[in-house]
């Protein structure tokens, strides 16, 4: 295959990871009139395509080709779309997280047209956000997220769904409205609209903490950071299953996403100032976090919580910098992404069995459901960053890094190191283990539910063991922005 | 075809559809249907040409007081083609069946159309007083008390306001020698050797333009008009007329700039004047915000927000970025015909609504397309892309930002703090919007109807939805004939968008808003 060949398929496969699901939508729309089992037909279809594209771009010559010139470009002439190291793992885990997203809205029986409908339109946006080269197509489709996102918490969540659905769209959107202003400045002052010029161009020049602080409001409400993160346990616990897996597998990945791509290259100079400020936030997260889901007693809240916490080691291996930790943040990310996915997706099979995430209604689920019990186990321990598990290397390489910078000030990072633990471990305790609780008459998870949990499981393994699978596509994305990591011009 | 016949092909019919109309009506009876349709076909086909007509022709001055071409025409043809759409999805309507409302449409086009191209200051008053006129009469056509009161307090507001405006004018003409082009103000000021005596007609003439523009705190008039008028005729105010208007109020900011001196030197006329128009943009953003958030019922939460999208404009207009202003007018226009449309629709598809937004509770899942077409045209409203709106407010903050970092580098303190407050409250009145907005999307969604939509049904009345006029709605009643239009213009409209949402996207957003640029 010739390197244009090679562009040719890199090309098709990037347009077709976002117009794809864009386009079988409306399909998924009508089909509900074929039948109510129709719609899921047709977003798997989707997402399995999206699986391909992803399956594309990992494999043969484009991904050695993508290995050895950094970014590639879809639609070089207008400049919109680009894959890269740091991008392709975002996009995986968005096709990953839209399978599972697919199998736990596999029985929603309300509606399921429109559902897969705006599961669809979610993927296809997360997508192009990860994808943007072109800041304002990053902008459009990190705002094109909010409302299909919004109707599905609010048609298909919980009790008191729509009052979390208006507070996600009003808290995100106030962060993008800030955002907004930030995309101006950049387009005012560097003149362009291509990320990978003005990342060349070593930034957007005279790009001071201003700058810097209008860009990363929207991605740090995304995140999210501790004092803005209120908009997530509710919405989190509130949305369907499909929705909390897609909102803690991705969606919180596009504010971490962003500060790296965009708010660090484009300001560089404000970081030895704002830096600190960003890695402070992200030490407060860590505690605030773990200590608020160590107290939950609704199983879904608690694994609201640990986003928190997690989201907050994000922005400490953010604020530092360093090659290492950018590295690691997006390690921690991607975790992330498929330990909350997974979480979610168990606690979300549980409820539509036990109608209650109440913990103290469970209790030795260990001997009731067996399947459901390993993989809940295995789940937590995860998010505790056991080593062998793909949260370890992350969160491990945070700390290293912020013992580097900041001495003994890592210690608070420390201690919310083992609140995570803690209340990872509270929560199997109470549940798997113990005498059985008052519900008892739990199913086992079915074949469609162990092969999701199955799939998740092996990726977690994989990236615990191999962490370099993530760092080394990572290197050339980390050389193109060495006046970041080196400390500012 | 010369720049003469280009004005003549956009007005032309739309002064014969209103001729015919008020012909007809005082001498048939139950003219409506037909002239309706004929009157909106007359309104497109010179919409048409002028927005074909503008990204062709350059711009030029016809008969010395009108602009026709690239900046103006395509603005007219928005125009003219809002208008057009509004009357044809009153099809079926109260309103359609009398032709007096049919006239009224048509000669607030025409007026509008004059208004926004008006080069001449005196023939710009005329052209406001038509499209003034013609609006007292057709918000009184509404139905209830309510319309004649707004109708009423409207006539009474906008009389001093012209009065106003004619203060000022008299002022300029007593000056000027008789000449009233838009250029006599700075003229004066230039002769005068201060901008001091040239502001006092100036400020009078932006307050009466604030007025006609809606621009708070002289918006009164406009929450009362839009919630008692008829739906359709609400829309054509609130939308095309505004977008006239608020082109016309540019226009006559962007001649009081001295092309020799700078804006912001001491004691240019433009500079002092921008003041006033930023206290307006201010004033517009936040109290139309702040005021829509409480409202209960949809029209008059249409008619505050509209209050603020004015001041977006006007904040696009202080960063003299007339362009920036227009085009967000433009989106703003399209959008509110399609909402205003939508109040319509809601009212056909459940007789007994009373006008509130908690009474829209479940329609969207109802009618799935409709609810999916208001939606589009709320987040257009609130600036979301990927809709149309999104370019406008882009543009309106950017021009302001853009000013802001240049006064700043040339030392300009204070303008380039206002130029960040600008931007600072519209960002703050955007996110304020998504929950006055939001909370439509809310009950047509998410909320439950008052009769419960079983899974069952919905299927059902998903397949009606292709059925037109005279298909069976979910409660078994046939829906009154031709009253499907407004559905479909609202759906169209909403179509219309997202494709400019789209289109910068492939083509570059300079391409899309070239016909739209009105320098001076």
């Amino acid at each position: 295959m010739s390197a244009m060949e090679a562009n040719a398929v890199t090309v098709a496969a990037l347009w077709a990871l976002i117009l794809v699901p864009l386009l079988a939508a409306p399909i998924a729309w009508f089909a509900e009139r074929g039948g109510g089992g129709r719609p899921r037909l047709v977003g798997l279809g989707a997402v399995l395509a999206q699986v391909a594209a992803v399956a594309v771009l990992l494999t043969g010559e484009v991904s050695a080709e993508l290995a050895e010139s950094g970014r590639r470009g879809a639609g070089a002439a207008a400049g919109l779309l680009a894959i890269d190291g740091l991008a392709l793992p975002f996009v995986a885990l968005t096709a990953l997280t839209g399978l599972a997203a697919l199998s736990a809205s596999w029985s929603v029986t309300r509606r399921s047209g429109a559902h897969v409908a705006l599961l669809l339109v979610v993927q296809a946006a997360l997508a192009c956000v990860f994808l943007a080269d072109n800041i304002v197509l990053f902008y459009i489709a990190w705002e094109s997220v909010l409302v299909p996102m919004y109707l599905l918490i609010g048609g298909w969540g919980s009790r008191n769904a729509r009052a979390a659905a208006a507070k996600f769209l009003v808290f995100t959107f106030a962060g993008g409205a800030v955002l907004l202003v930030g995309v101006i400045a950049v387009l005012v002052g560097a003149g362009s609209s291509s990320i990978a010029v003005i990342t060349a161009a070593g930034g957007v020049p005279g790009a001071g903490a201003l700058l810097f602080w209008l860009l990363a409001s929207g991605m740090l409400v995304k995140l999210p950071v501790v004092p803005v993160h209120t908009w997530l346990p509710d919405a989190h616990t509130e949305a369907p299953t499909a929705g909390s897996i897609v909102l803690a597998g991705v969606l919180l990945k596009m504010g971490g996403y962003g500060l790296i791509r965009i708010v660090l290259p484009f300001a560089p100079d404000a970081l030895a100032g704002s830096g600190p400020v960003l890695v402070a936030l992200g030490i407060v997260g860590v505690v605030w976090g773990a200590a608020c889901a160590f107290v939950q007693t609704d199983l879904k809240r608690l694994v609201a919580y640990s986003s928190v916490a997690h989201m907050g080691f994000v922005a400490v291996a953010v604020g530092l910098a360093t090659r290492v930790s950018l590295s690691a943040a997006v390690l921690t990310m991607v975790s992330h992404g498929l330990v909350a996915g997974l979480l979610f997706f168990l606690v979300g099979a549980l409820y539509e069995r036990a109608h209650t995430r109440e913990i103290s209604r469970f209790g030795g689920l260990g001997s009731i459901a067996r399947i459901w019990s390993v993989a809940f186990v295995f789940a937590s321990l995860a998010s505790a960053g056991l080593p062998g598990l793909s949260g370890f290397p992350g969160e491990f390489a945070t700390f290293i890094e912020t013992y580097r910078a900041w001495g003994w000030w890592s210690l608070v990072l420390g201690a919310g190191i083992v609140l995570v633990a803690a209340y990872n471990l509270r929560g199997v305790r109470a549940i798997v283990q113990g005498p059985s609780g008052e519900i008892s008459d739990v199913s086992d998870l079915g074949l469609r539910e162990r092969v999701t949990a199955a799939v998740f499981a092996v990726c977690i393994v994989v990236l615990g063991v191999a962490p370099f699978l993530i760092t080394v596509a990572l290197e050339p994305f980390l050389n193109s922005i060495a006046y970041v990591t080196g400390g500012g011009r | 075809m010369t720049a003469e016949a280009l004005l003549w092909l956009t007005i032309g019919p739309a002064l014969v559809g209103a001729v015919a109309a008020l012909a007809a009506d005082a001498f048939t009876t139950r003219s409506g249907e037909t002239g309706v349709l004929a009157a909106s076909v007359l309104l497109a086909a010179g919409g048409l040409v002028a927005l074909v007509g503008g990204w062709s022709f350059d711009h030029a001055v016809v008969y010395d007081v009108l602009h026709v071409g690239r900046g103006y025409s395509p603005v007219a043809g928005v125009v003219m083609l809002l208008c057009a759409v509004a009357l044809a999805s009153a099809r079926g309507s109260r309103f359609a069946e009398s032709g007096q409302g049919v006239v009224l449409v048509a000669l607030i086009a025409v007026g509008s159309v004059l208004a926004m191209s008006a080069a001449d200051i005196l023939f710009l008053l005329l052209a406001l007083e038509t499209v003034a006129v013609c609006a007292y009469a057709l918000v009184a056509l509404g139905s209830g008390g309510g319309a004649r009161e707004a109708a009423m307090k409207y006539f009474v507001q906008g009389a001093v306001a012209t009065g106003v405006f004619v203060m000022g004018l008299s002022i300029l003409a007593g000056t000027s020698g008789g000449r009233l082009d838009l250029s006599v103000p700075l003229a004066f000021a230039g002769s005068a050797g201060s901008a001091l005596p040239a502001l006092v007609p100036v400020v009078l003439i932006v307050v009466a333009l604030a007025f006609k523009f809606g621009a708070a705190p002289l918006h009164s008039w406009a929450p009362d008009a839009y919630e008692h008028a008829e739906p359709a005729a609400a829309g054509v105010l609130a939308g095309p007329a505004k977008l006239a208007a608020g082109v016309a109020f540019g226009s006559f900011v962007l001649a009081l700039v001295s092309p020799e001196t700078g804006v912001f030197e001491a004691g240019s006329l433009a500079g002092d004047a921008l003041v006033v128009i930023g206290a307006f943009a201010l004033v517009s953003v936040a109290v139309g915000s702040l005021v829509a958030l409480p409202q209960r019922s949809y029209r008059r939460m249409l008619g505050y927000a509209g209050v603020a999208q004015a001041g977006y404009a006007l904040i696009a207009v202080a960063a003299l970025s007339v362009s920036a202003a227009s085009f967000h007018l433009a989106m703003y226009a399209i959008a509110s015909v399609c909402v205003f449309g939508a109040a319509a629709a809601f009212e056909r598809l459940h007789p007994a609504w009373d006008g509130s937004v908690a009474g829209l509770a479940g329609l969207g899942r109802r009618r799935p397309l409709l609810g999916l077409a208001v939606t589009g045209a709320l987040c257009s409203l609130a600036g979301l892309p990927p809709f149309g709106g999104f370019w406008g407010k882009f543009q309106a903050f950017g021009a302001s930002v853009a000013l802001s970092v240049s006064t700043a580098e040339r030392g300009l303190v204070s303008q380039s703090a206002g130029y960040a407050a600008l931007v600072a409250v519209g960002v703050a009145a955007s996110v304020v919007s998504i929950a006055y907005y939001g909370s439509v999307i809310r009950s047509l969604f998410l909320e439950k109807g008052p009769e419960p939509v079983s899974p069952s049904s919905y299927p059902s009345d998903a397949s009606a939805e292709n059925g037109g006029p005279g298909s069976q709605n979910p409660e078994g009643r046939p829906h009154p004939p031709g009253g499907g239009a407004a559905e479909a213009g609202v759906i169209a409209l909403a179509a219309v968008l997202l494709g400019l949402g789209l289109l910068p996207l492939v083509t570059g957003l300079t391409r899309v808003i070239e016909g739209f640029s009105i320098t001076r």
